[in-house]
């Protein structure tokens, strides 16, 4: 039940970040693209790293990564926005200038948000050979991606229980 | 359909899907009334602070004070103080009613009033507080909502479909998931009603060009003078108190000289405020709390520091700024602030008019829900059927919350009027609950009689102040010879005058009579709040000095002191160059008051730590809960106790 409680509060912390930054970003971002704002399309994209970046303090709080559903609903989104912009700067023939360098900057520095995350959560040498180690569909390292989930779950779990003993 | 009128109602059809998730994901966790009632007793600090906080701004500090901005002007922002004021409430009274509740169990503020006094008084006057919160208050609220999204869609969406589709809606979550739906949607609300707020003061900034044309239009409007209503002193009455107090009539009978906003109305009003966390579902949503350490940073920081600050600045930019740009929607500002993005921006448009909606769901939702709780147990349960179920409990409960929505919606299609009257008696009459509360949470020489006479005394008083009260003795054939709010006082501060007139006597000649149970009871309370969350001894030594600025700061900041605050930094009239900080002078003494009362407050939160986490451990239940203690007599007639155990 305690574990229940627990993943139910770290679940309503990333959506309720979600839905303020995400929300409001988006309307900055469309505010921006459809505008030619330069300046409120960037605080969309600002907006969006912020929830990135309060994703991963969440993370950090509650002790826990990001969940496999997570990763793949930000993968989808981040592509699908990225093949938008791409299609309508390919497409579109009068887009503007201020778009272009818009949609560069904000999706150049949500890419370097992510590869900064990475760098910092798992090393240089961790992050380029856990692609490698994907792309292989190696089973060592599926091994060792479970057993360090195992370990971090053990972990979270141990210091939850410490927080409620210590509560009691 | 127009590209606005599509991408609001794409972002309020996600606003709800969001709501109707937590409904749901908060009924799957459910095991226990308890769950429902208090969210298991296990809301976190950071839910809490963002719930607290968009309960206390609510849909009164989103849309009316703006509204009354541009209709009263730099005068009526002293009432961003109010903020200050609520959060010193909030500070005086939550912890220590948390703590009571850790100690002894307690649902609802009724059965702690009931357990403390002993009798039942306090408990029925306080589910009826809590009903005037939960119906007339919520309905005015939804109402705004419901019209909000009228104009916005051009009078595609009737106002009475928004209002009962987004009553609905509502419902849904609130019912499903009891508390812990309302704050686990509530922590988004508050993130959105203050980026709400923050938005629309930006946009207001925006159209005026910034923050030097906004001063230069105030300075013109200083300079023009008004049509007849000017001060006692001469000056505009947008920038200026008139006077301390004005010995009227009272609004409809003999209007003010300058207009209504006194000291003493600025203070009385203040009062009214302060009723805001004083009610029911403040002292249940604190009683949710895991611990107490959300208490100080919302009181502190929230509720007093950020959402003054969003008044001061935001708010008052966006009221006081409409008639600057020429606008005459002098009452409905914040709706001609997000329609002015209709055309060049609609999804933000859409985005902000989920704003306002967060802002009256939050209250509608949690009155609602924690009043159902409160008819739960302590009518249903005390009176009713005290051995049901845990399961008849949540049904009871769940039933209720569908009744009290059904009225509210019922109330604001069908009897508008009575529903503005009624819900201008919600926070005047909670604010006749600080007495009471005083009595549970500080001062042990208060006596059930004296509280109880006193809390009645008040919201007589409340309710013959108000045009409701002059509607009833009309209809009985005798006519009040006052209006509404007599001598510029708000019928908040005509409650608490009459309800301390006759609870300090009473106490005083009860305090010693022959209950000496009610006695040792009150004693037993106090020791263990005193153990829990006293102070520490070298902290009592700064009481004298930290209650002295307390007071000072209510002189000052919203009692008699305020008229200083007129010309102080130069007098209204006297333009940009006759204004030493170069915005008018009363603005400029509300920003100075506002950060002095942010420093009080943090002095009496953190530093006499009437709001941080207790020293000692709380140990469940060391407190006998006196009036739950003997078994209660179910005293509903018999067939209505068949046909209830029938039915849950």
């Amino acid at each position: 039940m305690e574990s229940m409680l627990h993943d139910n509060e770290r679940r309503l912390a990333v959506t309720t970040n979600w839905a303020f930054f995400g929300s409001f970003g988006l309307a900055l971002a469309v505010s921006g693209f459809a505008g030619a704002h330069l300046v409120a399309g960037c605080a969309g994209f600002a907006l969006f790293a912020a929830g990135f970046g309060a994703h991963v303090l969440l993370n950090h709080i509650y002790g826990t990564a990001f969940t496999k559903g997570e990763v793949a609903l930000g993968f989808v989104v981040f592509t699908v926005a990225a093949l938008s912009f791409v299609v309508s700067w390919l497409a579109a023939p009068a887009f503007p200038v201020a778009n272009i360098a818009m949609g560069l900057v904000g999706f150049g520095a949500l890419v370097a948000c992510f590869l900064a995350y990475m760098v910092y959560h798992h090393g240089v040498r961790g992050s380029i050979g856990m692609f490698d180690r994907i792309r292989l569909n190696d089973p060592v390292f599926a091994r060792e991606a479970l057993a360090e989930s195992a370990r971090a779950e053990r972990k979270r779990r141990a210091r939850h229980s410490g927080t409620a003993r210590g509560q009691r | 359909m127009t590209e606005s009128l599509i991408w609001l109602l794409a972002f309020v059809a996600a606003y709800v899907i969001y709501t109707l998730f937590w409904g749901v994901a908060s009924a799957r966790v459910e095991r226990s009334a308890e769950d429902f009632f208090l969210a298991g007793r296990q809301l976190p600090a950071w839910v809490f602070v963002l719930c607290a906080t968009a309960l206390s701004l609510s849909a009164w500090s989103f849309a009316g004070y703006p509204a009354l901005l541009a209709v009263g002007g730099v005068r009526a922002g002293e009432l961003a103080l109010g903020a200050i004021a609520t959060a010193l409430t909030g500070v005086l009274f939550l912890k220590r009613q948390w703590l009571l509740g850790r100690l002894a169990g307690h649902i609802t503020q009724g059965q702690m009033l009931s357990a403390y006094y002993g009798g039942e008084a306090m408990r029925v006057l306080g589910v009826l507080i809590a009903l005037l919160f939960a119906v007339p208050f919520a309905a005015q609220q939804m109402v705004f909502s419901a019209h909000l999204i009228e104009k916005l869609s051009g009078g595609a969406v009737d106002p009475n479909v928004a209002l009962w589709v987004l009553g609905f809606a509502l419902f849904l979550y609130a019912c499903f998931g009891g508390l812990r739906a309302v704050t686990a949607v509530g922590a988004l609300q508050g993130l959105l009603v203050v980026a709400g707020m923050i938005a629309i003061g930006c946009l207001a900034y925006m159209h005026l060009d910034g923050f030097a044309p906004l001063q230069q239009a105030l300075a013109r409007m200083a300079a023009g003078g008004s049509a007849g209503s000017a001060t006692a002193q001469g000056y505009h009455p947008w920038f200026a108190v008139p006077g301390v107090v004005q010995f009227t009539a009272g609004l409809g009978r003999e209007n003010p000289v300058g207009g209504q906003w006194t000291a003493a109305m600025i203070l009385s009003t203040g009062f009214a405020l302060m009723g805001l966390q004083a009610t029911p579902a403040f002292t249940q949503l604190a009683l949710a709390c895991r611990d107490a350490r959300g208490f100080a940073p919302q009181q502190v920081w929230a509720g007093a520091g950020v959402a003054g600050l969003v008044l001061l600045f935001f708010a008052l930019a966006a009221g006081a700024g409409a008639p600057a740009v020429g606008t005459d929607a002098a009452g409905d500002v914040v709706t001609y602030w997000i329609g002015s993005l209709s055309d060049s921006a609609p999804w933000l448009a859409g985005l902000l008019t989920v704003c306002a909606l967060a802002a009256v769901q939050i209250a509608a939702a949690a009155y609602a829900t924690t009043t159902a709780t409160a008819l739960t147990v302590d009518v249903f349960q005390r009176f009713m059927v005290p051995s049901a179920s845990d399961r008849a409990l949540r049904l009871a409960a769940r039933l209720s919350v569908c009744l009290l929505l059904l009225c509210a919606l019922l109330m604001a299609s069908f009897a508008p009027r009575l529903m503005v009257h009624a819900g201008a008696l919600a926070l005047p009459s909670a604010a006749q609950l600080l007495p009471a509360l005083a009595g549970l949470c500080w001062w042990r020489w208060i006596t059930r009689q004296g509280a109880t006479l006193g809390l009645f005394a008040g919201l007589i008083a409340v309710l013959l102040t108000e045009p409701l009260g002059g509607a009833i003795t009309s209809a009985l054939g005798f006519e009040l010879p006052w209006g509404r709010w007599p001598w510029t006082i708000h019928s908040a501060g005509w409650g608490l005058f009459c309800n301390l007139l006759i609870c300090v006597p009473v106490s005083l000649a009860t305090r010693r009579s022959g209950d000496l149970a009610g006695q040792e009871r009150r004693a037993e309370h106090h020791r263990l709040l005193f153990e829990h969350g006293g102070a520490g001894a070298p902290r009592r030594l700064q009481r004298p000095a930290v209650w002295a600025l307390t007071l000072v700061w209510f002189f000052f900041g919203m009692g008699p002191g305020v008229v200083i605050g007129n010309d102080v930094f130069g007098a209204p009239g006297a333009g940009l160059a006759g204004w030493l900080l170069g915005v008018p002078s009363l603005w400029a003494w509300q920003v100075l008051w506002w950060s002095l009362g942010v420093i009080a407050l943090w002095w009496l939160a953190y530093r006499m730590e009437l709001a941080t986490v207790p020293r000692r451990a709380v140990e469940p239940a060391e407190v006998a809960s006196a009036g739950d203690e003997e078994p209660a007599k179910p005293r509903a007639p018999l067939w209505v106790r068949n046909f209830l155990r029938r039915v849950t």
